[in-house]
């Protein structure tokens, strides 16, 4: 089972949490700096002794990204296994992927090593726990850059310290409509985090995605970072709901109204845009939330927000050359039978 | 089209998102997408131009290099990275007040992984022995004082090793 396929704490309105270690080999420069006979040195040692049977129980698999089309490279981005930087990066890079895909371990990015475990719904706690598992097991067999005063030494200096980068995604319709996103964005900047829209421009991002993010990885300790990311989350959809009921006191009709049109278009549409699906699935599921739509389950709306992408159409429908109103198509077959 | 960049390849990579509520919006070329090196994947590479304008350039040398990568000052100052671990010690005048400045801190708390743990161990035993050590000569206490020689030159030796 992977990871998206299960429902998570507060499932409704926390999409996905995120958390990643940026890691170094002592000895050798970054992977900037990296001669390329160094850079697969890195990438052979790290990837075989984690194929080969690291001992946390989890199967891993190499991808080399190398030798990877832009279309598969492309889809992995979309899905949050890579990061956009890596599928452009030239080089001998690769990610290592865990089986049910919530461990994924990239290799010669701007690291050496980005340890990254992705989770379902709310789960700062569990993630970070899964992560160390990971970091401790490599910590065992190579010898990472560190000193005492510095932490983790990584190529930028603002990952210094614990190199912990720990992100939760958010639907967040309610604060879009009402216009309390920008004080949102605003106040949790002046506290350390970052705010910021996942799919679209502007302020209105597409579908109202967000993800918070801690901004400093020194002066606090892992847990104590994790900790604060997890109150400000806690409050934030506290009050995303409060304003959803509001709202619903009021115009109850067209809320409902609302989440049945998009269900009617995701079930019945023959093209899709990504931006129109991305939308429509940030409706139903604020349908689903309040109870308006008892048949759609949260893990299929998580599974296809990511697989409404314009590559991940591509890689899914098995056609790597779709122009874009192929690809349009192809989506909205691919919706209605999901429904 | 043509990157936004450097204006003359041709652009292939688009990139749009908004970071604390501003819109930002790249049409760059391969090479110039590399270089700009937009961790957009976290939306922390905005923020670190910004920072980087908190550097500022000591008084050494401009040939200043790092002996193990290569990197030079001038790099550092523009880039504002490090080409590898050892650039934090040969920079250490220009990194260290600025992580002071933007963290209010320039001393890690958090994760020590496995083999600084046990240097670190060592390293406070070695101390402690050593404090001991004198009090046992003040004290004129000079069986225990051998004792204590014998366990630091174990001790150093093992490190030595």
């Amino acid at each position: 089972m992977k990871w998206y396929e299960i429902e998570g704490e507060m499932g409704g309105i926390v999409v996905s949490t995120r958390v990643r270690l940026a890691r170094n080999l002592s000895d050798y420069p970054f992977p900037a700096k990296l001669s390329s006979k160094d850079e697969n040195e890195i990438l052979e040692k790290v990837s075989s002794f984690l194929t080969d049977g690291g001992d946390d129980g989890e199967a891993y698999t190499l991808t080399d990204l190398s030798t990877t089309d832009a279309v598969t490279a492309g889809a992995l981005v979309e899905k949050h296994i890579i990061s956009p930087r890596m599928a452009s990066k030239r080089g001998n890079r690769g990610v290592v992927l865990s089986d049910d895909e919530s461990v994924s371990i990239m290799i010669n990015e701007e690291d050496h090593l980005r340890i990254q475990v992705l989770g379902s719904g709310f789960c700062l706690d569990e993630c970070l726990e899964k992560a160390n598992r990971v970091d401790d097991m490599l910590d065992g067999e190579f010898t990472y850059a560190w000193s005492e005063r510095l932490g983790y030494l990584t190529r930028c200096p603002s990952n210094l310290g614990t190199g912990l980068r720990a992100s939760v995604m958010l639907h967040l319709p309610a604060h879009t409509e009402s216009g309390e996103i920008s004080m949102l964005m605003s106040s949790l900047g002046r506290l350390g985090f970052t705010v910021r829209g996942i799919y679209g421009e502007g302020t209105a991002a597409i579908g109202s995605y967000y993800q918070i993010s801690n901004q400093f990885t020194f002066g606090s300790d892992e847990q104590d970072t994790i900790d604060r990311l997890k109150k400000v989350v806690k409050s934030t959809v506290e009050h995303e709901q409060e304003l959803r009921d509001r709202y619903r006191d009021r115009h109850k009709n067209a809320a409902e109204d609302k989440a049945w049109r998009a269900y009617g278009l995701l079930k019945y549409a023959r093209k899709l845009s990504s931006a129109e699906a991305t939308s429509l699935l940030g409706d139903v599921r604020r349908g689903v939330v309040a109870g308006d739509l008892e048949d759609v389950s949260i893990p299929l709306l998580n599974a296809l927000l990511w697989q409404v992408q314009p590559n991940q159409v591509k890689v899914i429908s098995g056609d790597y050359h779709m122009d874009s109103e192929e690809r349009d198509i192809a989506r909205a077959e691919m919706v209605r039978e999901s429904f | 089209m043509i990157c936004q960049k450097c204006g003359s390849r041709n652009a292939e990579v688009h990139y749009k998102t908004n970071f604390n509520g501003a819109l930002c919006e790249f049409i760059l070329c391969p090479d110039c997408a590399e270089k700009l090196e937009q961790d957009t994947y976290f939306g922390v590479n905005y923020y670190n131009k910004i920072l980087n304008s908190f550097m500022s350039p000591r008084s050494y040398a401009r040939t200043v290099r790092c002996p193990l990568c290569g990197t030079s000052e001038d790099e550092v100052l523009k880039t504002g990275k490090a080409g590898c671990p050892k650039c934090y010690e040969t920079f250490e005048e220009i990194f260290i007040p600025f992580i002071k400045r933007i963290n209010g801190s320039s001393r890690h708390t958090g994760k020590t992984p496995a083999s600084a743990g046990k240097e670190i161990e060592e390293k406070q035993k070695l101390k402690e022995l050593k404090t001991s050590l004198n009090k046992a000569v003040k004290d004129q206490d000079f069986e225990k004082a051998a004792e204590l020689r014998d366990s630091i030159k174990e001790l150093e030796g093992g490190n030595e090793a």
